[in-house]
């Protein structure tokens, strides 16, 4: 178990910077996410703290001593591939005892802890297979027993659940929190899907362009977006913005805030409800609805020709595409932007 | 078998039969023209009983240990070199490696000819180097050594074909499994021992019959540069072949040859598939 510290760490290959000013502190045992779009640089800053991929400049430290210069096998990390990255013509049994192997350790000792871990994660009965003759769950399983039997310091899992179906996923997903929980140990997990990250997470890494946007825990980052980007990227279905001008001067006087012309107002869809058109906070043409049992998604366009989505609740819709709807909000959910897309309020 | 009558027909036609039309002739003493006249096994006795036969044997034994032992090895650590990127500018070593393939044999032959004659480019060097302006290379006079050239030629011929085909076999390994080695504390001896030879032991089989099949039947490149001489020094069994064939006209004795080539293939070929077997089982 150990803390993790970056100080202004980038990245460069040749005169392209892809990752810049990353600063970060992870406390011991914590389970931090890393999460954003495809090409945010998520997996190159995992790959980084593992010492596969080299930094430009800034330091990198786990447990306290900087390790720009260690090796990844001497940093005390750990990692979970995507593609679980077994070796394919070893048994599940020498897959997770190779590493333990190459530090020398003893025959007593590696048969001691592959067994522990192959009984914690319900591999028992797999140890003489080989990876082929396993299913894309069972290869995971063993691709984190390979990682806990080198009881690192530092578990790195690099988008773990991409490969696997989403049944499979949402199991593996409360699998990694309990061994989380179990452990105790510092895990920081990469990953695209938002769900993830806020359900597994004690805090979240939000990416976008090799920057860093946010940290903070998953329900800071839904309530209180630092930007429009976090406001955006967190939360299923996405926040909707709106900035016209005509929009925004009626939601100002409904709501009563002040508003810039250079604002931008965002409200969640589970947020917006519906109510007499005369009295909406805003309204649109309805274009579909999409019903998912627990609730409804309308797809709507407003006035100004923002396309906007609510939250209701089933079968509560029942117009025909076309038909104007009204929806309002509380104060307390409505988020405002300022220009640079900053939250303002 | 009605869907696989059609290929099984040009296989019949183009591998089969000239085969059993060999093996039929290789029973009989025939110059080409008027009827065979069946011999039993005289042309199989006098061929093992022929000292040319066996020097060519030796030399076959020669090509093929090369082949083994040189080319396939030698591809594969260039190939694992480009692979993992240990040298600057793998593409430009890719292509110099990979170029003498692209090569006729004809004109290798002739080049190599220059450079291992008398007075070439080697007893040049060798000239230069031992301060002996009139050094003349001389290796081509001796029985044992006069096949040495062609396997040099060989070495630098082929290799870069095994490297091809090498690199693109561990092109297709997960460079994710590679990284989990270097994870889990795999030195670069490690990686290359324990997780990507291991994957390679059908590649290394697939190449040991290809060069198995290729030095025994090839005579091409031989025949420009020595025609198999000085007397029969540098012979193989593909020039002692053409030659009883074409030039004695033995067609019996010539196709005797060639059924002896083909089963010298098949049991090598055979011991190989059966060692890579075990190699694999055990691995």
């Amino acid at each position: 178990m150990a803390s993790l510290k970056l100080r202004n760490v980038a990245k460069s290959y040749g005169t392209v910077q892809v990752m810049s000013g990353i600063n970060l502190s992870i406390g011991d045992g914590k389970l931090v996410v890393f999460v954003g779009p495809s090409g945010c640089g998520k997996s190159t800053l995992l790959r980084m703290i593992a010492g596969l991929e080299e930094i430009t400049s800034g330091t990198i430290s786990i447990g306290g001593e900087v390790v720009n210069d260690v090796i990844p096998s001497q940093r005390g990390v750990a990692m979970v591939f995507q593609s679980y990255a077994l070796y394919p013509h070893m048994t599940v049994y020498n897959n997770m005892a190779f590493a333990l192997r190459q530090a020398g350790s003893a025959q007593d000792e590696i048969d001691r802890r592959v067994r522990a871990a192959a009984e914690s994660l319900q591999i028992k009965d797999l140890l003489n297979r080989h990876p082929r003759q396993l299913s894309g769950g069972q290869r995971q399983r063993v691709a984190i027993g390979r990682a806990i039997v080198r009881e690192p310091e530092v578990f790195l899992f690099d988008e773990p659940l991409s490969n696997l179906d989403a049944a499979l996923r949402a199991q593996t997903r409360v699998e990694i929190a309990e061994l989380h929980a179990r452990l105790n140990t510092t895990m920081i997990y990469v990953t695209h899907d938002q769900v993830e990250a806020l359900t597994l997470a004690d805090n979240i890494v939000v990416l976008n362009n090799g920057r860093v946007e946010q940290v903070g825990t998953p329900m800071e980052l839904y309530h209180c977006p630092a930007n429009k980007f976090v406001a955006g990227f967190i939360g299923s279905p996405q926040m909707n913005f709106f900035s016209d001008e005509a929009e925004l001067n009626r939601l100002a006087s409904v709501l009563r805030i002040e508003l810039e012309e250079t604002s931008t107002l965002g409200v969640r869809p589970e947020h917006l409800f519906l109510c007499d058109a005369g009295k909406s906070f805003v309204s649109g043409a309805l274009r579909i609805v999409e019903q998912f049992g627990e609730y409804d998604l309308a797809y709507l366009t407003s006035k100004g020709g923002v396309d906007f989505i609510a939250k209701v609740p089933p079968e509560s819709i029942r117009g025909e595409r076309g038909q104007i709807l009204g929806f309002t909000a509380v104060s307390e959910h409505v988020h405002v932007f300022n220009e640079v897309g900053l939250r303002a309020r | 078998m009605l869907l696989t009558g059609p290929a099984l027909f040009v296989y019949a036609l183009v591998i089969v039969l000239p085969v059993l039309y060999s093996l039929v002739l290789s029973f009989t003493e025939w110059s080409g023209v008027g009827w065979p006249r069946f011999v039993g096994f005289e042309n199989y006795s006098r061929m093992l009983s022929d000292p040319v036969f066996w020097h060519s044997l030796r030399n076959n034994a020669l090509i093929v240990l090369v082949s083994l032992i040189g080319q396939i090895p030698l591809g594969f650590f260039l190939a694992y070199i480009l692979y993992r990127r240990l040298v600057r500018l793998p593409a430009f070593f890719e292509a110099v490696i990979f170029f003498p393939t692209l090569l006729s044999p004809v004109v290798v032959g002739l080049l190599f000819a220059v450079v291992f004659a008398p007075v070439g480019l080697i007893a040049d060097l060798i000239g230069k180097i031992q301060g002996l302006p009139l050094f003349e290379l001389l290796i081509f006079n001796s029985k044992s050594m006069a096949i040495v050239p062609y396997l040099i030629v060989i070495l630098w011929m082929y290799t870069g074909i095994y490297m091809i085909i090498f690199l693109a076999n561990l092109q297709k390994i997960q460079s994710e499994t590679i990284e989990a080695a270097v994870l889990d504390g795999a030195s670069e001896w490690g990686i290359l021992i324990k997780i990507v030879m291991p994957g390679q032991i059908p590649v290394f089989l697939t190449t040991s019959i290809y060069a198995i099949a290729g030095s025994l039947k090839g005579f091409e490149l031989l025949w420009v540069m020595t025609e198999g001489g000085p007397s029969y020094y540098s012979s193989v069994l593909g020039l002692y072949m053409i030659e009883s064939t074409f030039s004695y006209y033995k067609y019996g004795f010539g196709s005797a040859v060639a059924i002896m080539l083909i089963l010298l293939s098949v049991v090598v070929i055979v011991v190989l598939t059966q060692v890579a077997e075990r190699l694999a089982r055990e691995t």
